[in-house]
């Protein structure tokens, strides 16, 4: 009985020619390696950023109160009066009602949000979901301070116990930032800037006993579509958004956006198909040669697809490597420029916002595949057939 | 090992305008241990010949023999065994691969076998040094002379230790002192009672024939 690592012998001897030919057609190689990084580069870029960005909106609807409420006038968003909590605190399976006050502010020419919470009846940690990297959240009788997102801390140089500032035309605010967030969610409080209720009422102009929206939360899960659809007939003046409805947004938020990795796995394909077409036409003339002569010595059909098989796996699975590694470096070290223009869609808003990238292995292996596949098809479908044909007719080369 | 056939044909380019009947009902018997040498003019089908008797091409009418077992009607897969059991070919082109150093290319049919590196290497070598070409193990193919690439093609055909050698011409491009050699070394085959089948306009060659078929328009005379 042979031993195993006999057994695999011929197999060694085949992944060794394999190796050689890659080194030996160096220019071939290399242009094929380049042109596929770069494909799967660009490609991965994208899957990597759009991948990141609706995970942290769904994170963001796992948080969300199960109805949110606001009020529309004449087509717009409007304060809401508190008399609502009280009207929608009726309808059956509610259990509980929380005001917010929440904006937008400048500040060093950038956009920040500026959300107003009552901790006496709003838990920040429960309800909202959110956690802290460092310091506290504040408790109902704090004025005069502030929880901030890592990314309001970053850009305005601001740490934990230092004072943040904020104006408006006839008033100047102040806050101690007592705590930073450290969510999951870091899309939705990177930007965020949480102030007490009543302080945010007087800087954004909301008057008393209104709020810019309230948060319902329901006994049953299972009722948010129901409840909602009553409040919806009683109310027909509110905006009902449920945590479903916020999903749908997204979805089709991050679908549109998604149009641009579709386009971009277009190119990707088109590219690689390319590659392994002028792989398989340039090639032909001398790779139909050698496969005559492995033929004429003695390698059957098989031995030969093993070969140009390992040799395309070694380019395919070299370049999507690569290719992985630069979408990584440019997506998480450089920012992803020009293609976070397209992915983020706000740019205006969020100028530095840290993008969010997440590497699946679904993504990872699409993007193997991409770079793998067509190469394959493009390299043993003419290795095949010239394995399958004499090998006088394929030496001679007609 | 013997090799026959009968009403051998081979017809390239089939109902085309360009149709050429290559060979022409061929009907032979070699035997075990016979040296047969082709010889016909140039175009006569001496090649064709050899590569049906090699399996390296189908005929288009008639039947190849080896060991009285039909082996023409082989699936390709059957004939690539035998071919990689029981065959070596000299090619008169060499068909070497310029990318392997010169002792790859001799170990290249036991690529396909479990060999080492090690030992694919010492056979070739041991087969490359009685071939006279000790020094030039580790040369790429490209810086070896015709002669030398001549004798690489006869050392590729004979590392397997085949039972039947074909052999298309390996006199006709080398010089004087190298188709010495490669007389020589047939005339060891032919001691070693392995069955060669050799095409030839070399005089001396054909001295050392057992079995000589002309050929000519592609019929055996």
């Amino acid at each position: 009985m042979k031993s195993a690592p006999r057994r695999f012998q011929e197999h060694s001897n085949f992944f060794e020619y394999a190796l050689r030919s890659l080194f030996t057609y160096k220019t071939r190689t290399v242009a094929i390696i380049v042109s596929l990084t770069i494909a799967i580069m660009v490609l991965g870029s994208a899957i990597f950023l759009s991948d990141g960005l609706l995970r942290e909106a769904l994170l963001s609807v796992e948080t969300a109160p199960d109805i949110t409420v606001q009020n529309m006038e004449a087509g717009r968003v409007a304060t809401l009066p508190y008399i609502y909590a009280e009207y929608l605190g009726r309808f059956l399976d509610v259990k509980r009602i929380v005001p917010r006050v929440w904006g937008y502010i400048y500040l060093q020419d950038r956009i920040y949000t500026l959300m107003g919470i009552d901790p006496s009846i709003t838990p920040i940690a429960e309800e909202l979901g959110f956690t802290l990297e460092s310091g506290r959240f504040f408790s109902a009788d704090e004025k005069n301070v502030a929880v901030i997102g890592s990314h309001v801390g970053d850009s305005l140089n601001i740490k934990l116990n230092d004072q943040v500032r904020i104006a408006e035309v006839h008033a100047v605010y102040s806050f101690t930032v007592i705590g930073i967030f450290d969510s999951d969610v870091s899309l939705f409080t990177s930007d965020l800037i949480l102030i007490d209720m009543e302080t945010s009422r007087d800087f954004l102009d909301v008057p008393p006993e209104t709020a810019t929206d309230l948060c319902i939360y329901l006994d049953d899960e299972n009722r948010i579509p129901g409840t909602a659809s009553m409040i919806t007939q009683v109310y027909p003046d509110l905006r009902v958004i449920t945590r479903e409805s916020m999903k749908d947004a997204y979805a089709s938020t991050y679908g549109l956006r998604s149009g641009y990795v579709s386009v971009l796995w277009f190119i990707c394909l088109i590219s690689v198909i390319l590659v392994a077409w002028n792989q398989a036409s340039s090639a032909s003339v001398e790779a139909q040669r050698e496969v005559g002569i492995l033929k004429a010595l003695g390698f059957s059909t098989s031995n030969i697809l093993e070969i140009r098989f390992l040799e395309t796996l070694m380019l395919g699975f070299i370049s999507a490597s690569i290719g992985v590694f630069l979408a990584i470096f440019y997506d998480l070290y450089l920012g992803a420029p020009i293609i976070r223009n397209f992915m983020l869609g706000w740019t205006a808003i969020y100028p530095d916002f840290p993008v969010p990238i997440y590497i699946s292995f679904g993504s990872l292996l699409s993007l193997y595949a991409a770079a793998i596949i067509p190469l394959l098809v493009g390299t043993l479908i003419p290795a095949w057939k010239s394995a399958i044909t004499e090998p006088d007719v394929v030496m001679r080369g007609s | 090992m013997k090799v026959a056939t009968q009403n051998l044909t081979k017809v390239y380019f089939k109902g085309t305008p360009n149709e050429v009947k290559a060979i022409k009902d061929a009907t032979l018997d070699i035997r075990e241990g016979d040296f047969c040498i082709l010889t016909g003019p140039s175009g006569s089908g001496k090649t064709t010949l050899l590569s049906l008797l090699a399996l390296l091409s189908r005929p288009t009418k008639g039947r190849i023999f080896y060991e009285d077992e039909e082996v023409s009607s082989y699936s390709d897969a059957w004939q690539t065994k035998i071919r990689k059991e029981k065959v070596g070919f000299i090619f008169q082109q060499y068909n070497l691969l310029p990318q392997f150093s010169t002792w790859e290319n001799v170990a290249l049919p036991n690529l396909c076998r479990q060999m080492s590196k090690t030992e694919r290497r010492s056979q070739a070598v041991r087969i490359m040094q009685s071939l006279g070409l000790g020094d030039r193990i580790d040369f790429k193919v490209a810086h070896l002379s015709g002669g030398e690439q001549q004798r690489v093609a006869i050392a590729r055909a004979l590392v397997t230790d085949p039972e039947i050698i074909f052999a298309d011409e390996p006199t006709a491009s080398v010089d004087e002192d190298t188709g010495s050699a490669i007389i020589d070394l047939f005339k060891d085959l032919k001691k070693k009672e392995k069955t060669l089948v050799v095409s030839t306009h070399d005089n001396s060659l054909m001295k050392e024939a057992t079995l000589h078929l002309r050929i000519q328009n592609g019929t055996i005379l």
